[in-house]
């Protein structure tokens, strides 16, 4: 597939949970395109939605309504129900690697099972033969991994783990469900390379869900910001940081606490943090952040905000910035 | 201004079925009336083991090797039950990092925080009437903010949220400080929005009481934002402390310059190498200095003796390493 061709749309995408206490409104009607090659970076708080958008994209969830194209097919539906060749050309990394690897099974074993399962290794030899590739390309030497369990790695290993199993199949699209939020800093660092080196040698697209800004601005090409179950703005990257529009995206910019005056700077100073995130069992009418909104009016209760361009490929949803 | 709490080359074990864990290994820590200091390191430093080093709440398998802790006099390790139990319901209180664990499930937070205040040692417990606890109770929760604080006290923990939960903790801990509040990861389980609220609710109390506060945290910016003076932990050794603003722009040890540089910026300058390898392995960790495997300048004394933390230049910026110590 071509660089910037469009991998995956998603239209109109809502997934419910019926619960005990009513009907949790998870994603509510969002749309976004993720195209070849570029990694899309879909920012929130917990609860938003985010982590739940990945799920239904990757068949962990059937979708309650709303299409997921990819590569012109339709998959909206349960994993399960899907046609095998495109089981293996998406991927998902989770957050946690201690809880996403299986402790009974040897580095060898996890990595090589999707091998097996897809039919991508025939022999014991071959299996054995591209696992020791596939932990090179994640930077562990294989003589010493292969035979180790996730217990006896450290949480940096264990997700470079969680990575190679991802790359076995060779897909072309990833979801990175904030792959680094269980690790310090400095084995962020280095996993974040390791990721976008890969992106480059693979050509691979990534779907990237974090809570995390900064980390945000150093890897994505496109943003968009999630409250409550919809998107509220889409930016390319440079221009999300340098012109935020919408009040939430501002008050979640002025939230982060920062390392130097430079990005001290970058923060925007004309809102701060109020309220908290209403229950999505029943979210507010209108515009859904109108309870925690500074500049909110009479028209941000009754009336849901629907897109504007305010300039190339900048969209945002409120009534308030865009008049 | 002597500072009224000083922890000297403090040495702590765990005994565990694989052998003795040697985590703290000489810290060194002091602080002056009034003074916000910041611990900064990743997880498994010894950071949270150091504080509860002080409060004498460490596992019932760890075992104090050497050194002393001093808080106002008191030798915090050889002072008897009843007076620190005075002390610690006084002067000295902590917030933990998850409000969900550190909040009774059983109980609604009328009980919890009214207990808190009961036993404060403000009055006499015995006169305190459930009616005198619940109006003191509405006062402590005014006081960070909670709208509807009538509808809280008559809650459980779980009809709350992750925000909500960590100002009761806060309210409960403001409720009877007096001199130190020590913050342990107060809002890493917080969503950044949240997070940003209840750490100016914090340093505005904290200012408000002239007290002291030990602010514990592995995300930079938030210990930048909120303390005087800095110290960077790594494996169980203080390797670095200085001034806030003097640490973030001049980091000297090698590890603080990794750790800093690993953080990723709003500005967006792409990511460095981080540190190579990982925190040591505590039941043999490497002789000398414990960060010489993962650092790059690592010389021949670096694998033999320990560095002390040393004043490096005159205006109080100490560093523990070689690099720096050869004089």
């Amino acid at each position: 597939m071509e660089k910037n061709e469009d991998l995956l749309v998603v239209e109109n995408l809502t997934k419910h949970f019926k619960t005990s206490f009513g009907v949790v409104r998870a994603i509510d009607e969002i749309n976004f395109t993720v195209k070849s090659g570029e990694t899309f970076g879909l920012v929130g708080e917990s609860g938003s939605g985010k982590s739940t958008t990945g799920y239904v994209v990757m068949g962990i969830y059937t979708p309650t309504s709303g299409r997921i194209l990819f590569k012109g097919n339709d998959l909206s539906m349960h994993a399960k129900k899907r046609p095998k060749s495109f089981k293996k050309d998406l991927a998902i990394v989770f957050q946690d690697p201690a809880s996403s690897l299986n402790p009974t099974k040897t580095v060898k074993d996890v990595i090589g099972q999707p091998l097996r399962i897809q039919g991508l290794a025939k022999t014991r030899e071959e299996r054995d033969k591209r696992v020791s590739e596939l932990l090179d390309a994640v930077e562990l030497p294989p003589q010493d991994f292969k035979e180790r369990r996730p217990k006896d790695l450290g949480g940096g290993e264990r997700q470079a783990v969680a990575i190679a199993r991802a790359i076995a199949t060779n897909p072309s699209f990833i979801v990175l469900d904030e792959p680094t939020s269980a690790l310090d800093v400095s084995i962020q660092a280095k996993i974040m390379k390791v990721l976008m080196r890969l992106q480059q040698e693979l050509n691979l697209s990534y779907l990237f869900i974090t809570h995390d800004l900064s980390l945000m601005r150093n890897v994505s090409s496109r943003v968009a910001i999630m409250y409550l179950a919809q998107i509220v703005e889409f930016a390319p990257t440079p221009i999300f940081f340098r012109n935020p529009v919408h009040p939430y995206t501002q008050m979640l910019l002025s939230s982060i606490p920062v390392l130097t005056d430079d990005e001290e700077k970058l923060k925007p100073k004309e809102i701060t943090s109020r309220g908290e995130v209403p229950s999505a069992i029943n979210p507010p009418s209108g515009c859904r952040f109108h309870t925690r909104c500074p500049f909110a009016t009479e028209k941000c209760k009754t009336k849901q905000p629907s897109f504007v361009t305010v300039e190339p490929e900048h969209q945002v949803a409120c009534h308030v910035a865009t008049k | 201004m002597e500072p009224f709490l000083e922890v000297k080359n403090l040495s702590v074990g765990f005994k565990t079925y694989l052998g003795k864990l040697n985590v703290l290994n000489g810290v060194d820590f002091t602080l002056r009336e009034s003074e916000k200091v910041g611990i900064i390191g990743e997880s498994g430093c010894g950071k949270t083991s150091t504080m509860k080093a002080i409060l004498g709440i460490l596992a019932s398998n760890a075992v104090i090797e050497g050194g002393g802790i001093s808080f106002r006099g008191h030798d915090m390790l050889k002072i008897r039950k009843k007076q620190l139990n005075q002390i610690r319901r006084k002067n000295l209180t902590m917030i933990f990092q998850d409000p969900t664990a550190a909040l009774n499930p059983v109980f609604k937070i009328e009980e919890l925080l009214g207990d808190v205040i009961k036993y404060s040692g403000d009055f006499d417990h015995e006169k305190a009437t459930k009616k005198v606890l619940r109006k003191k109770s509405i006062e402590a929760l005014k006081e960070v903010s909670l709208p509807d604080p009538e509808r809280v006290l008559d809650s459980y923990p779980f009809q709350l949220s992750g925000g909500m939960r960590q100002r009761v903790c806060i309210a409960m801990s403001l409720a009877t400080a007096k001199d130190l509040l020590i913050a342990d990861e107060p809002t890493t389980s917080l969503d950044v929005t949240i997070q940003d609220q209840v750490l100016r609710l914090m340093k505005d109390l904290v200012n408000k009481r002239n007290l002291s506060i030990i602010l514990i945290s592995h995300a930079l910016g938030t210990i930048r934002n909120t303390v005087d003076t800095v110290y960077v932990m790594y494996a169980g050794n203080m390797i670095e402390s200085s001034e806030t603003a003097k640490l973030f722009s001049n980091p000297l040890h090698p590890y603080t310059q990794g750790l800093l540089k690993s953080v990723p910026k709003l500005s967006g300058e792409g990511f460095s190498e981080g540190i190579p390898g990982r925190i040591p392995d505590y039941i043999n960790p490497p002789p000398g200095c414990r960060f010489n495997p993962r650092c790059k300048h690592a010389m021949e004394i670096c694998r033999k003796e320990r560095p002390r933390l040393l004043e490096v230049n005159a205006d109080n910026h100490k560093v523990a390493c070689w690099l720096y110590n050869k004089g």
